[in-house]
C-alpha cells in the first residue's frame, strides 16, 4: 500500500551540478512529476547533472551517503563510464524524467536494490563530548562540536560588535542556489559570515542560450533568436532570485515563460513583474545590498556594467539594432536591486525588439552584446570580498545577483 | 459531547484541516504558475507515503534525545493549542481558566522546540535556522500576548469560552481591527511559512529540517500544519466569534472559520516575500510592536 501511494508521488531528486548541466536541470526544476529536494537527506535519487572535476568526487560520495535509504544515483549527461547500468543514465540530449520515475517506481518496490555507503561511516575527528547528551566539553561553555573547547573570536562580531562563537564550515560544491563547482571555507558567528576563502572555483558557464550567439559568428542570424535567448537568459537568473526570497511559485512561473521564450512562444514578462513587485520583492532587497564599485562592474561588462549606469552595449553600434532606435536600458545604483532591475528591462526590451522587427537578420560575424558578463581571463577581485558582514540569506541574494559568467571570473582559485 | 467523541472530533479536525492546507498549497501554487495541479486532493497522501518510506538517518553526534522529541513535542504543542478551542458552548477537550496563558506557553514552547530541532542535529545550516528562527520568534510572540490579552479584555477573563460569549454582539475582529492582521503573522512564524520562514527556508537548505529523513521529517511536517491549524482555530475563537453563527451548528460554524482564515493564511504565505531577518526584527520592533500596544491601549480604553 505505502508503495503504490508513494510511486505516484512526484519524484524526489537532489541535484549534484556539474559542468555544462545548469540549463537543461532547469527542465527538471519546471517539471511537476520531479521534486527538486533542497537537501540529500530529502532525495531518493542523486541525480549528477554532467561531468564532475575529479577534485569534487569525495564532495559526491559524502552527499550519496546522506541519503536516506533506498536510494539510487542517476548520472545525466555523456561522460559516465560503462560500469553504470541503463537504468541509471542518460544522455546529455535525453529527458530523464521517465527514466527517473522508472528508477523510483523500482527504487521502492525493492526491484532496483539499495546503493550501499560509498565512504566507511567514521567521524572525521574523534569525539571528545562529555555532556549528557554528547554535547561537548565542560562547564557552562558546554563545548561545540567534537569536544573542543568554544573558540571565542579573536573580533567580536563585525556587523553589531555582539561577541558570538565562532564556527568554520565549507559550502559548496553542490549546494542549491549556490554556483555549480564553488567551494568556499566560510567563517560564520551566528548566521554573519566574517570571512570566506575559495577553496575551488566554479565550473566554467556553459549556458544553452548561447547557441544563437556562436551561431552568429559563422552565419546570419535572425535578431528574434537572439533576443529571446538573452530573455530566456535573464528569466532564469531573475527564477533563481525570485525563490531565494521565499516566492518559489513566482520562481517557477519566470522558469515556465524562459521555456516558452525559447519555444519561440510569444510572452509577456509584465505580468510577472507586476506579481513580483507586489511581492514586495523589492524590499526583500535592501538597497545598497551588493553594491560593487565602478571598477569592478566596468570588468565584468555586460548587465552588471549597465546596471552600474554604464549605457555601453555592442548592440548600439549595429545596424540592424539602430534601425530599431535601439538604447541600451541601464540602472545607477549597481547594487542586486539594480542587477534585477536590469535584468527585467533587457529581458523585456528584448521581447519589444522580437515584435518590432520578427524579420530582422544579424550579419554573420557582427559584434553583438550577449547577455552575460564579459569572458575574460580571471579578475583582481574575488567574489569572497563581498560576502564579509552579509547574513547568509543577503549572500546568497549577493551570489546569486551575478550571472554565472561574472562569478566564474570573480572565484577563481586562491594563489598558493 | 462525550469526552470520547470530543477526542475523536479533535483528531479528526487536526487531521483533516493539515490536509486541507497541503491541499490549500498545491491548488495555489498551480494556479499561480499557470498550469494545473497535479492529483490535488491526493497528492498530500503520495508525499506522506514517499517520506515514510525513507529511512530515519542519523547526523554524526546528534543531540539524539532532543532531537528525535522536538517533532513530536513540536505537534504535541499544537495539538494542545487546539485542545484550548471550544468546538461548541459544551464541548472543549481543555475548558482552562487561564486558556489565553496556556496558548502563551505553547507560543514560547515552540520558539524553544525549533531551536532544539536546528541544534540538535549537530549540523551547520540547521543551526542558523535556529538562530534565525529564536530572533524573530520572540517579538512575534510578545506581539501576539499584546493582541490576545487586548482580546481577553472585553470577557474580563482568560478563559477562551468566555472570550468567545463576549462576542454575541460583536466580534472582536470588529472592536479591535487591529488584532486579527497581527496574529495571523503569528501564524505565519509558529509555522514557519512565507514571509516568516526564516527556520527552514530554501537558503538554508530547509534549515532545521534539513537533516530529518522518514518519520521525523513527517511529524515535523505535520506539525507545522498542525500549528497554523491551531492558529487559525484559535483565530477564529478569539476574533471571529469561534462556534457562535446563525442556523448552521456550532462545529460547524467554528469549522468554516478555520477554513476561511487557513484560506487567508495560505495566501500570505505565498503572497510575499521574505525580508532578510535584520530587518525582519526592525520591522517587528519599529513598526508591528508599536501596533499591537495601540491594540492593547485601544481595546483598554473601550473596556473602560
Amino acid at each position: 500500500m505505502l508503495e503504490r501511494l508513494a510511486a505516484r508521488a512526484p519524484v524526489p531528486v537532489f541535484v549534484a551540478m556539474g559542468r555544462d548541466r545548469a540549463p537543461a536541470v532547469e527542465r527538471l526544476l519546471r517539471n511537476a512529476d520531479i521534486d527538486v529536494t533542497a537537501t540529500p537527506r530529502h532525495a531518493s535519487i542523486l541525480l549528477v547533472a554532467g561531468r564532475v572535476r575529479d577534485s569534487d568526487q569525495a564532495y559526491l560520495d559524502r552527499l550519496h551517503d546522506q541519503l536516506p535509504h533506498p536510494r539510487a544515483t542517476f548520472w545525466w549527461g555523456d561522460e559516465q563510464g560503462d560500469d553504470v547500468d541503463e537504468a541509471r543514465r542518460a544522455a546529455s540530449s535525453d529527458d530523464p524524467v521517465v527514466a527517473l520515475r522508472v528508477l523510483y517506481r523500482n527504487l521502492i518496490s525493492g526491484a532496483h536494490a539499495s546503493e550501499t555507503h560509498r565512504l566507511a561511516d567514521e567521524p572525521p575527528a574523534p569525539w571528545r563530548g562529555k555532556g549528557d547528551h554528547g554535547q561537548g566539553g565542560e562547564g557552562m561553555m558546554g563545548g561545540v562540536p567534537y569536544g573542543r573547547m568554544m573558540p571565542m573570536p579573536p573580533t567580536p562580531d563585525i556587523r553589531d560588535g555582539l561577541t558570538l562563537d565562532v564556527y568554520t564550515t565549507q559550502i559548496g560544491p553542490f549546494m542549491p542556489y549556490w554556483p555549480a563547482g564553488l567551494v568556499l571555507e566560510v567563517t560564520f558567528q551566528g548566521d554573519v559570515i566574517q570571512s570566506a576563502e575559495v577553496v575551488n572555483p566554479t565550473y566554467p558557464p556553459r549556458d544553452v542560450d548561447r547557441v544563437p550567439f556562436d551561431h552568429l559568428l559563422h552565419e546570419t542570424t535572425a535578431l528574434a533568436q537572439i533576443e529571446r535567448a538573452r530573455a530566456a537568459h535573464h528569466l532564469v537568473c531573475i527564477a533563481r532570485l525570485l525563490s531565494l526570497v521565499g516566492l518559489p511559485t513566482l520562481s517557477r512561473r519566470a522558469q515556465i515563460l524562459a521555456a516558452r521564450v525559447r519555444a519561440n512562444e510569444t510572452i509577456a514578462i509584465a505580468p510577472l513583474r507586476k506579481a513580483a513587485a507586489r511581492s514586495g520583492l523589492k524590499a526583500a532587497l535592501a538597497p545598497g545590498l551588493g553594491r560593487i564599485d565602478d571598477r569592478l562592474a566596468r570588468e565584468l561588462g555586460g548587465p552588471v556594467q549597465r546596471a552600474a549606469g554604464h549605457a555601453i552595449d555592442h548592440r548600439s553600434d549595429n545596424p540592424t539594432y539602430t534601425r530599431l532606435d535601439f538604447t541600451p536600458v541601464m540602472q545607477t545604483q549597481s547594487d542586486c536591486r539594480a542587477r534585477l532591475a536590469q535584468w527585467f528591462d533587457e529581458a523585456e526590451q528584448a521581447l519589444a525588439l522580437v515584435s518590432a522587427a520578427p524579420d530582422a537578420m544579424i550579419d554573420h560575424g557582427a559584434l553583438i552584446e550577449a547577455p552575460w558578463a564579459h569572458r575574460a581571463p580571471p579578475i583582481d577581485y574575488r567574489v569572497t570580498e563581498l560576502l564579509p558582514g552579509l547574513e547568509w540569506s543577503e549572500a546568497l541574494l549577493v551570489l546569486n545577483s551575478f550571472d554565472s559568467a561574472a562569478l566564474c571570473r570573480m572565484a577563481p582559485l586562491e594563489a598558493p | 459531547m462525550t469526552p470520547i467523541v470530543l477526542t475523536m472530533t479533535w483528531v479528526a479536525f487536526l487531521l483533516g484541516m493539515a490536509w486541507y492546507i497541503a491541499v490549500l498549497d498545491g491548488l495555489w501554487a498551480a494556479a499561480r504558475e499557470g498550469r494545473q495541479p497535479r492529483a490535488p486532493l491526493a497528492n498530500p497522501l503520495y508525499r506522506c507515503a514517499t517520506i515514510l518510506r525513507q529511512q530515519s538517518n542519523l547526523t554524526e553526534a546528534p543531540d539524539l534525545l532532543n532531537w528525535r522529541l522536538a517533532p513530536a513535542l513540536y505537534a504535541g504543542l499544537a495539538g494542545t493549542g487546539v485542545a484550548l478551542v471550544p468546538f461548541s458552548s459544551a464541548s472543549v477537550l481543555a475548558d482552562l481558566e487561564v486558556g489565553i496563558v496556556w496558548w502563551g506557553a505553547v507560543e514560547a514552547l515552540t520558539v524553544v522546540v525549533v531551536f532544539l530541532h536546528g541544534w540538535s542535529a549537530n549540523s551547520q545550516l540547521g543551526l542558523i535556522g535556529a538562530y534565525r528562527y529564536v530572533a524573530i520568534g520572540l517579538p512575534v510572540m510578545l506581539i501576539s500576548m499584546f493582541v490576545l490579552i487586548a482580546a481577553a479584555l472585553p470577557a474580563e477573563s482568560l478563559a477562551v469560552p468566555k472570550i468567545i460569549e463576549s462576542q454575541h454582539e460583536l466580534w472582536n475582529v470588529i472592536r479591535q481591527p487591529l488584532g486579527l492582521p497581527l496574529f495571523l503573522l503569528l501564524g505565519l512564524s509558529l509555522s514557519f511559512r512565507g514571509p516568516f520562514n526564516y527556520a527552514d527556508s530554501a537558503d538554508l537548505a530547509d534549515g532545521t529540517a534539513s537533516e530529518i529523513s522518514g518519520a521525523a521529517r513527517l511529524v515535523w511536517e505535520f506539525a507545522r500544519l498542525a500549528m497554523l491549524v491551531a492558529t487559525a482555530a484559535m483565530a477564529a475563537t478569539v476574533f471571529l466569534g469561534g462556534y457562535l453563527g446563525p442556523v448552521l451548528p456550532g462545529p460547524l460554524w467554528l469549522l468554516l472559520k478555520t477554513a476561511v482564515v487557513l484560506v487567508l493564511l495560505v495566501a500570505l504565505s505565498h503572497l510575499f516575500a521574505r525580508i532578510s531577518p535584520s530587518r525582519m526584527l526592525t520591522l517587528i520592533w519599529i513598526v508591528l510592536m508599536p501596533l499591537a500596544f495601540i491594540d492593547l491601549v485601544w481595546a483598554g480604553l473601550v473596556a473602560l
